[in-house]
């Protein structure tokens, strides 16, 4: 069982190594799909929010990650 | 026909993916042979790489059955989740916060755990040492795996990206069995920089085409999104680095 659990654990840290990134990845996501699918706006309006907001979260995620002690992988 | 502009870019992210992956499972199944000789090693990775095998000839088919924008929008948002991951990791080391990884560090922690284990388990070497090698060939190998996918499946590229995948780990093989030490020589944070920057830039491309983006400039964005995403990294970098050597002085 400490197999499978192992391998499940790995295969959990390949998209989820910080709950927080992962979280705001998906808002993100979310966000831009919601642009495009109810027509706010434009699918190329959609795309540069799904592009700058996914650089926005990696710099946010960096800065709040410089801040506090790291769990090294 | 291939597109080179999409071919390389897949090419290239699954050849420097899959050898940074190489070298971490290399790593571990040389601790394992070193330690109590090579046939729990070999034994462990082979079955790692049967499994590995299964896997891909059990859900590989289930690929074509999804529909491409379905398909590009799932492997999106995973791209996107596992690259960002990568990249932020290799910002950190880059920038001081998180130590580089030491392939001799990881080598001499991997075999005293080993050694460790078989003494309070009061259980042969050669079960432990196999499970490892499999555990590691099988963690690394999914990863390698699904890089491959990744870049490959949302146009056609499985073929082009597996062989890339299997010269890295080809490469990392013949230079390992050859000098028989951990590849602590491989510039692992910066290919998982460059890799991390790709993977990100793939996961924009592909979630935005299976939300029915097109995109401006066609496949040439994944260059201008790789290179937003290593100048982000690169420059967030620099500025943490510095303000934690203000704070050190």
């Amino acid at each position: 069982m400490s197999l499978v659990r192992d391998v499940a654990k790995g295969l959990l840290g390949m998209f989820v190594g910080d709950a927080a990134l992962s979280s705001a990845i998906l808002a993100v996501v979310a966000g831009a799909a919601l642009v495009i699918k109810t027509e706010v706006a434009s699918t190329q309006l959609g795309g540069a929010l799904l592009f700058a907001g996914c650089l926005a979260v990696l710099v946010g995620s960096l800065f709040r990650g410089a801040r506090r002690p790291q769990r090294i992988g | 026909m291939i597109s080179w502009t999409v071919a390389a870019p897949a090419v290239g992210a699954a050849f420097a993916a899959s050898l940074v992956e190489a070298v971490e499972a290399f790593t571990i199944v040389l601790a394992v042979g070193t330690l109590r000789g090579w046939r729990a090693a070999l034994m462990g990775a082979m079955a790692g790489l049967l499994v590995l095998a299964l896997l891909v000839v059990l859900f590989g088919p289930i690929l074509n059955r999804i529909p491409l924008h379905l398909l590009q929008l799932i492997i999106g948002v995973l791209l996107l989740l596992f690259g960002m991951g990568w990249l932020r990791e290799a910002v950190l080391r880059y920038a001081g916060v998180i130590p580089l990884r030491d392939q001799q560090a990881a080598f001499a922690a991997d075999t005293a755990t080993l050694s460790q284990e078989a003494m309070s388990r009061q259980s042969g070497l050669d079960w432990i040492g196999g499970i490892t090698a499999f555990k590691a060939v099988l963690l690394e190998g999914l990863e390698v795996v699904f890089i491959v996918i990744a870049v490959g499946a949302g146009r056609s590229l499985l073929l082009p990206a597996s062989l890339g995948a299997l010269a890295a780990c080809m490469l990392v093989l013949a230079v390992g069995v050859l000098i028989q030490r951990p590849l602590a020589r491989v510039p692992e944070n910066t290919l998982k920089f460059g890799v991390g920057a790709m993977l990100a830039a793939f996961g924009v491309f592909w979630t935005g085409e299976g939300l029915g983006i097109a995109w401006p400039g066609g496949d040439l964005v994944l260059f201008v999104f790789a290179a937003a995403f290593l100048l982000v990294g690169l420059g967030s970098g620099a500025v943490i680095r510095r303000s934690a050597l203000w704070t050190v002085q």
